[in-house]
């Protein structure tokens, strides 16, 4: 075992002190750790009541967002609530502009944003205008329509007999009234973690490309495959190294911009329910267990993303090569759109990609997957699906590296 | 040899191909302890032979066993040490971090590859360099740190391709005595393009031509071949020039008004030719005086 991890050492040593890797390293940490501060850079404006200009930093916006979040967090969202939204909003005027840019709905309306935008999705509103001839008898009406919806959304396109019983099993889970959390935090962890996710696959490749194909080019192969381990041990090591290199690479970007998003947007939401958050299926998880799961698919999806390098890096005698397949693997599904109305394989498909891993709306997504009788939503089928890949990829690789001739 | 433990590496009927270039015909001979110098020019098939003595290529056809393991099981790497032509290095390690690394890869543990490591540094005058990065090392350095690489395991079998080249005279006579001694209890196999490093150290020679073993046996026994071929002459210039298209050339230097030659001819190149002692680069230069002579010193 000391033996294995002595050529672990090693292996990281000359990935570690290849130029290429620290500069994509150096790239990324900064880029992963400032982009969370992106969002607070710059300034908002709107006009004030003698019809003045006022700027306001992105900063200030946020931090009056979150205020406003965290007052009404803990509130059920009920009939009272959300008349109380309504009544703010009567305050905003529509005519001529933005509404968003007047100072009413700065100071009345933008505390209620969040509960004017599920209300809206809810009783399908065209805009403001509706909400504000919002009744209450209408508002009192708010979780029926709610659970109809649900159940319509749910049981639409539901495939067997089996995800439908799943669907049906997740909506009597689901609470009879919703109660509004703020999760600015962990929204600016899901929205910055994906581009920060794909900048780590990037660097994934750059690191890995060379496991075995830096060895192929430099001559090293020879030495290596002619030693007692050269055909074995060393190559657990490459795997190990690779696989525990894109795992810690994850987990800090992950660590850095948690720990910045909960200190900028507070840390409140982490209970609240999967129903809050727009575009995903409501599973019967909190906002906190989401992330937790978005993490661990986006460590999955970062090993498998590094295994499937090391294999290419095992059969491609130039770690050029690799980085170019690797990228294109990473870069090309994010420009494939699946169109309306295509059955639902297709989407679970191009799920299994590492970007499909890397999205939270993706990982969250309303398809489930059905083995054997067995329906495994996606968020634990993506981290189970990349684990089979990283072995079936790390075999592969083990072969390619041992079988290679030198000629 | 009475009490020796016998080490017999089998060579039986080896082929390789490339496509439909042919690198090594039917090679079929068995080696014990002692040092072989395998030669042969360019193309000859040397360095093909080496990596599949060392399972790095596989053969087409044949079988290379060593005392019945066979060379592609893990116990047969483990008593082999493998010098190369071209080995890759780590730029960015020490020779220390470079030896340690090919200690663990052969599955030596920490505190006896450290002495080890020491001691061959040592050996091969790299021992103020140790802390140093190799990518500031020079040829020859390089070339001193691969033999000691190859000589962690204290292997039984020594496989050394071009292991000389770079080294300056004083490290390769150094290296010429070290492989002699080490040769009584190994099989050390070593290519070169300089004959006279294979004429001081191989007990057997080997020599191969298109792929083929042609020649095998005792330096004695392979000048045997030109014995009475080699022939001293002094000529005019124009002559020089004539039997220079003719005949492989060995020696040729202004002498007495005249060109003096040693050439290598079946029959007398001239009238007052003279018979001389053969040498193996004679004999080198014999078999391979047509083929490319890229590479070649004496």
């Amino acid at each position: 075992m000391n033996l294995f991890f002595e050529l672990v050492r090693f292996e990281l040593k000359k990935i570690l002190r290849r130029k290429r890797t620290v500069i994509v390293l150096a790239l990324v940490m900064i880029v992963g750790a400032l982009s969370v501060f992106g969002v607070l850079i710059g300034a908002s404006y709107y006009t004030d009541e003698n019809g003045a200009e006022v700027a306001i930093s992105r900063y200030e916006e946020e931090m009056r967002e979150r205020r406003n979040g965290e007052a009404l967090s803990g509130r059920i969202l009920d009939a009272d609530l959300i008349m109380e939204a309504v009544e703010a909003y009567r305050n905003v005027p529509l005519e001529g502009g933005y509404y968003t840019d007047t100072s009413e709905y700065r100071n009345h309306a933008m505390k209620y944003s969040e509960i004017y935008g599920i209300v809206r999705i809810t009783f399908h509103l065209s805009g403001v205008e509706e909400f504000q001839n919002l009744t209450r008898e209408q508002a009192e009406q708010f979780d029926a329509v709610r659970r109809k919806n649900m159940e319509q959304e749910m049981m639409n396109g539901a495939g067997s007999e089996n995800v439908r019983r799943y669907r049906q099993k997740c909506l009597n889970n689901s609470p009879e009234t919703l109660t509004y959390e703020y999760w600015g935090g962990y929204y600016r962890f899901v929205v910055i973690m994906f581009t920060t996710a794909i900048m780590a696959g990037a660097a994934i490749a750059v690191m890995i490309s060379g496991i075995f194909s830096d060895e192929y080019a430099s001559g090293a192969d020879s030495l290596i495959l002619s030693s007692k381990h050269g055909k074995g041990l060393v190559i657990g090591a490459k795997l190990f190294t690779a696989f525990l290199l894109s795992a810690a690479l994850i987990t800090l970007l992950s660590v850095i911009s948690l720990i910045e998003s909960l200190i900028v947007w507070g840390t409140n939401g982490a209970n609240g329910s999967l129903e809050l958050v727009v575009g995903v299926f409501p599973y019967p998880i909190t906002i906190g267990q989401a992330a937790l799961f978005y993490f661990i698919c986006m460590l999955a999806g970062c090993v498998m993303f590094a295994a499937i390098t090391a294999l290419f890096s095992s059969k491609l005698k130039l770690p050029f090569n690799t980085i170019v397949v690797m990228i294109a693997l990473l870069i090309i599904p994010l420009f494939i759109s699946v169109p309306q109305g295509a059955p639902a394989w297709v989407s679970c498909l191009i799920n299994l990609l590492p970007i499909g891993m890397f999205t939270f709306w993706h990982v969250m997504l309303e398809f489930q997957y059905e083995i054997f009788g067995l329906v495994i939503p996606p968020y634990i089928f993506l981290p189970v699906f990349a684990l089979i890949v990283t072995c079936i990829c790390s075999y592969f690789a083990c072969r390619g590296f041992k079988r290679h001739q030198i000629n | 040899m009475e009490g020796m433990f016998v080490m017999e590496l089998i060579i039986d009927r080896v082929t390789k191909n490339y496509g439909s270039k042919i690198a090594c015909d039917r090679i079929s001979t068995t080696l014990h302890n002692g040092v072989y110098g395998l030669l042969g020019a360019n193309g000859a098939g040397k360095t093909t032979l080496m990596r599949m003595l060392c399972g790095l290529s596989k053969p087409a056809s044949g079988n290379i066993s060593y005392n019945g393991i066979d060379v592609s099981q893990g116990e047969y790497r483990d008593i082999l040490g493998y010098l190369p032509q071209n080995f890759g290095y780590y730029p960015e390690f020490t020779a220390q971090d470079f030896m340690m690394y090919l200690a663990a890869l052969k599955g030596i543990p920490k505190s006896r590859a450290k002495a080890k490591t020491a001691e061959l540094l040592e050996m091969v005058s790299l021992k103020n360099e140790a802390r140093k990065k190799i990518k500031t090392f020079s040829g020859g350095m390089k070339q001193r740190l691969g033999i000691a690489q190859a000589m962690l395991n204290d292997p039984q079998i020594l496989i050394l391709d071009e292991p000389t080249a770079g080294l300056d005279p004083k490290e390769r006579v150094k290296f010429r005595n070290m492989i002699s001694r080490m040769g009584t209890d190994r099989i050390i196999l070593l290519s070169t393009h300089i004959v006279s490093d294979i004429e001081h150290i191989a007990n057997t020679i080997l020599v191969m031509k298109g792929g083929q073993l042609i020649h095998e046996g005792s330096l004695d026994e392979i000048i045997s071949v030109i014995s009475g071929k080699v022939w001293e002459c002094i000529v005019s210039a124009k002559t020089a020039d004539e039997l220079s298209l003719k005949y492989p050339i060995i020696n040729t230097r202004n002498e007495n008004g005249g060109v003096f030659l040693r050439l290598v001819s079946d029959e007398k190149p001239c009238e007052n030719a003279e018979n001389a002692q053969a040498t193996l680069e004679d004999l080198y230069l014999y078999y391979f005086n047509e083929e490319t002579t890229e590479g070649y010193a004496i």
